[in-house]
């Protein structure tokens, strides 16, 4: 099946019910699964006002969705970072708070999903999150976040020598 | 902007789930389309997430907290900026503090009220919003009836019913599936009362039904086999006649795409005595 629906971008004026419409569904799935039922429709409310917030900047957006999808795991990041809200998740969920996308299960993804991520700045714990999670390529983790291939390259380094020290297996 | 075809893939070779978004949701980039109908042709796994998301988008109902568009106005009236690039935590802090300390005292209380609403998973709901018709689920022991909702227990032997009340005339099939995917029709069924687990019809066609000032209950009742683990109900409801062929969920996801109401809910078929 590879039906494609008839939606368009948002409305010029950035309709507020049009934007939950057409969008709702991908914000509060992501939000979801990044931080589960339970804060998932608060942060999604959160995406919404802030691509009102930026308005003219949304519109202009060729991809509304890596825009709201950059911002959703970025608030969601930031809620899983309140010690509370993680303790409350890691107990729902065992240590590993996600499922890798890597289905070798190498050592270093275990150890990001298990703690790193909690240590890291928010800009690596991010790389890490759509690397280890989302299973994406070096490219799409640049364009989602609007650097360069060679800055997540670099990044990715140093994520990979901290995930691989973390998980007893030296630098 | 679409960099390089690679970008739309995983690591494993398959699309991302962020390709199929921008794939379904927004406005049409004509490079990026050839390549993902390209490759869902040939990749059977990436069809059945891209299925899988709509089913499941589907059920999702996000809606516009309460006076959200006074609270949205007034957010973005007050807070200028337009760096695409997600804000730091410190500096949303700051910018927010300037916009509520600015006196936007309304936008506050709205906002705390939103905030602070109670999540209600979707499959909770029966229903739907703006949905032409209500969906209910009713399970009876041999004693008394009890809706169920998604997440509730129930045991082999048990009948169930369904409910609905049709604010819109339509056209409506219900199908379930157990742990194995094994479908099987719930109705229309040929005898109106038939154990789970038979094999859905290869042409389940769905039921003309007029719009009701009431409830009504469907004359089918199922009786759920002894296998036990998750049962999957699924509804679908269109304006149009349709019929689920020998894929259903493909099906039902087809029609969730096309602007039918799809709606899912999954019990747990467990051992008497266990659950209530």
């Amino acid at each position: 099946m590879s039906g494609k629906p008839a939606v368009a971008g948002p409305s010029p004026g950035l309709d507020v019910a049009v934007l939950y419409r057409q969008f709702g569904a991908l914000v509060l799935r992501r939000a979801r699964r990044l931080v589960g039922d339970a804060d998932a429709e608060e942060i999604a409310h959160e995406v919404f006002l802030r691509a009102l917030e930026h308005g003219d900047a949304f519109r202009g957006e060729s991809s509304p969705s890596s825009w709201l999808y950059r911002v959703t795991t970025h608030l969601g990041l930031n809620r899983l970072r309140d010690a509370r809200r993680r303790a409350d998740l890691l107990e729902r969920n065992g240590a590993t708070v996600w499922d890798a996308n890597d289905s070798g299960q190498r050592p270093e993804a275990r150890a990001f999903l298990g703690q790193l991520w909690q240590t890291l700045d928010e800009e690596l714990a991010m790389i890490g999150l759509l690397h280890y999670v989302d299973g994406m390529t070096t490219a799409e983790i640049g364009r989602v976040l609007g650097v360069s291939d060679r800055t997540i390259a670099n990044r990715l380094r140093v994520l990979t020598e901290a995930a691989r020290t973390a998980a007893g297996e030296g630098p | 902007m679409m960099a390089s075809d690679s970008d739309l893939f995983d690591r494993s070779g398959h699309l991302l789930e962020l390709t199929l978004d921008r794939y379904r949701f927004d406005p049409p980039e004509p490079a990026l389309h050839a390549v993902v109908t390209a490759h869902l042709a040939t990749c059977e796994p990436c069809r059945a997430a891209l299925d899988a998301l709509v089913l499941a988008d589907a059920q999702v109902s996000l809606a516009p907290p309460a006076r959200s568009a006074v609270v949205i106005a007034l957010a973005a009236a007050a807070v200028k900026g337009d760096t695409l690039a997600p804000p730091k935590s410190s500096a949303t802090r700051r910018k927010k503090q300037a916009w509520l300390g600015g006196g936007v005292v309304l936008a506050l209380a709205a906002l705390v009220l939103f905030a602070t609403r109670p999540w209600q998973p979707a499959d909770e709901v029966i229903t739907l919003k703006g949905s032409p018709i209500d969906f209910e689920i009713h399970v009876h022991d041999g004693e008394r009836s009890r809706p169920v909702l998604s997440g509730d227990v129930v045991h082999p032997g048990e009948r169930m019913g369904f409910r609905v009340h049709v604010r819109e005339a339509g056209y409506l099939a219900i199908f379930g599936r157990d742990d194995r995917g094994a479908s099987y029709p719930c109705y229309p069924l040929a005898d109106g009362d038939s154990p789970s687990g038979a094999p859905v019809a290869a042409n389940l066609e769905a039921v003309a039904l007029a719009r009701t000032e009431a409830p009504l209950t469907l004359p089918v009742a199922m009786r759920f086999d002894d296998i036990l683990g998750d049962e999957h109900i699924t509804a679908v409801f269109c304006e149009a006649p349709f019929a689920l062929g020998a894929e259903p969920i493909a099906m039902a996801a087809e029609l969730a795409q096309g602007g039918c109401h799809v709606r899912e809910v999954t019990l747990h078929k467990a051992p008497a005595g266990a659950g209530p």
